[in-house]
């Protein structure tokens, strides 16, 4: 049975007011699979929230509406499959549930921008992208299939995006980039574990699409920078940050 | 209360009778008209909310617009049995806005750790708590009912984004007294919202 906890059914408030940390909501929502009354006291929740929002209601701009309608044009809404959540920046992929393959390439898809959320499956240029990834980073990808990745994304202020893929079971982080631009002459790449009050060298990633394990993952690393550095890095970061992830909670 | 009348969009000759669940629903077959319908509707709901938590309006604006694709893409999702579509889409909305916040946080925190590596552990800037200021007569009669306890709860949860082991932090009580109070709060808010309808 699911008993993880005997007073799980308190997280009801929090669950409804998005209070949970990722991996909390992940667990109540597998409670809620086998809890009614859980489920019947989080749409009550749901239904007097709605009535509180409607009263600060207001109008967005026109324009709003028309980016967002050219924003779905070329896209097709996805199959029903799960009652997996419906939004997660962290995505925890399930072993069991789905083929390592698809896996890998749902992984390659977040690591791509392709959001796992929304959008379409880019198949072909996946594949190449994970051959390419494979190819070139053997350990990264040992990383992006483990059973209980958890990844992150942000966008780097300087065009491009980072990826950050950890597996807690492995005690790694892989850090994948897509569309950096290409490391000025004389400079390299340098990643930072950033922690309360601390910043400690992590490794180095190339410019363009690359892929590469991190290096020595304090407790209390709470996000992951990247800085332009001269060749050859710097014991601590000379520059501020243009790529910032934020570590998922776990 | 007299129940507002249905914005009137001159020109909208989709079926007034058409429920939100139904909209939805026909969005997952790839019904663009349902969608907009269902835009027209809900998007000011979703606005002043993506406004309260982001209090910006470039930032509440860009999570509209993700949070409507995601809408769009994954209406097939959206399971009737579980919650009132107009439910449904306010959770992605204001997920959407939570994870901005949130990933501004830590970003901040970076930041700060980045610009003054010697210093102590920082030090979260209390916030302050602004009052609930709703604009109507019924739901700030139902958010009046509840004790200041319980609406800080809310309000720093529902329209500060923080999670409810924050909020233990911020407040310096155990987290199994958040959990009770937030669950205490929005219990009380429904039965006072079924008390006035």
């Amino acid at each position: 049975m699911n008993d993880e906890n005997a007073d799980i059914h308190t997280l009801s408030g929090a669950y409804a007011l998005d209070a949970l940390e990722p991996g909390e909501r992940a667990a109540f929502e597998r409670h809620l699979e086998a809890c009614e009354q859980c489920r019947d006291e989080v749409r009550s929740f749901g239904d007097a929230l709605s009535v509180v929002v409607d009263e600060s209601a207001q109008e967005p701009p026109e324009r709003l509406r028309d980016s967002v309608l050219a924003g779905i044009t070329a896209v097709r809404p996805l199959p029903p499959v799960t009652h997996d959540s419906p939004d997660d920046v962290v995505v925890a992929l399930r072993p069991g549930r789905r083929r390592a393959v698809t896996a890998a390439l749902a992984v390659a898809a977040a690591v791509l921008g392709v959001a796992l959320a929304g959008t379409a499956w880019r198949t072909v240029t996946l594949q190449d992208e994970v051959s390419r990834l494979s190819a070139a980073a053997a350990d990264v990808t040992t990383v992006l299939t483990a059973p209980d990745a958890r990844i992150a994304t942000a966008t780097a202020t300087t065009g491009g995006r980072g990826t950050m893929v950890m597996s807690p079971s492995s005690g790694q982080v892989a850090l994948v980039t897509d569309g950096l631009a290409p490391v000025p002459a004389g400079k390299t790449y340098q990643v930072w574990f950033v922690g309360r009050g601390s910043v400690v060298p992590a490794g180095f990633v190339d410019g363009g699409t690359a892929g590469t394990v991190l290096t020595g993952h304090p407790d209390d690393a709470v996000a992951i920078g990247v800085t332009v550095e001269p060749r050859g890095g710097s014991p601590a970061p000379t520059s501020d940050p243009f790529l910032t992830i934020a570590i998922p909670a776990a | 209360m007299a129940s507002h009348p249905a914005p009137t969009a001159a020109a909208e000759p989709d079926p007034p009778t058409a429920s939100a669940e139904d909209l939805l629903e026909r969005c997952a077959q790839g019904d663009r008209g349902a969608f907009v319908d269902l835009y027209r509707r809900l998007s000011p709901g979703a606005y002043g909310l993506a406004l309260r938590v982001l209090r910006d309006e470039h930032l509440a604006q860009d999570a509209l617009q993700e949070a409507f694709e995601q809408i769009w893409s994954q209406s097939g999702r959206y399971d009737r049995s579980r919650s009132s579509a107009r439910s449904w889409i306010l959770t992605i909305v204001h997920r959407r806005a939570v994870d901005r916040v949130r990933r501004e946080q830590v970003e901040r925190q970076g930041a700060m750790a980045w610009g003054a590596q010697h210093r102590e552990a920082e030090h979260d800037v209390v916030a302050e708590v602004v009052e609930l200021h709703a604009d109507h007569r019924r739901v700030r009669a139902a958010l009046s009912a509840l004790t200041p306890l319980q609406r800080q709860a809310l309000e720093l949860a529902y329209h500060r984004g923080l999670t409810q082991t924050q909020v233990a932090a911020e407040l310096d009580i155990p987290l199994g007294t958040v959990k009770t109070r937030m669950r205490d709060a929005i219990r009380r808010l429904r039965g006072e919202l079924e008390g006035r309808r």
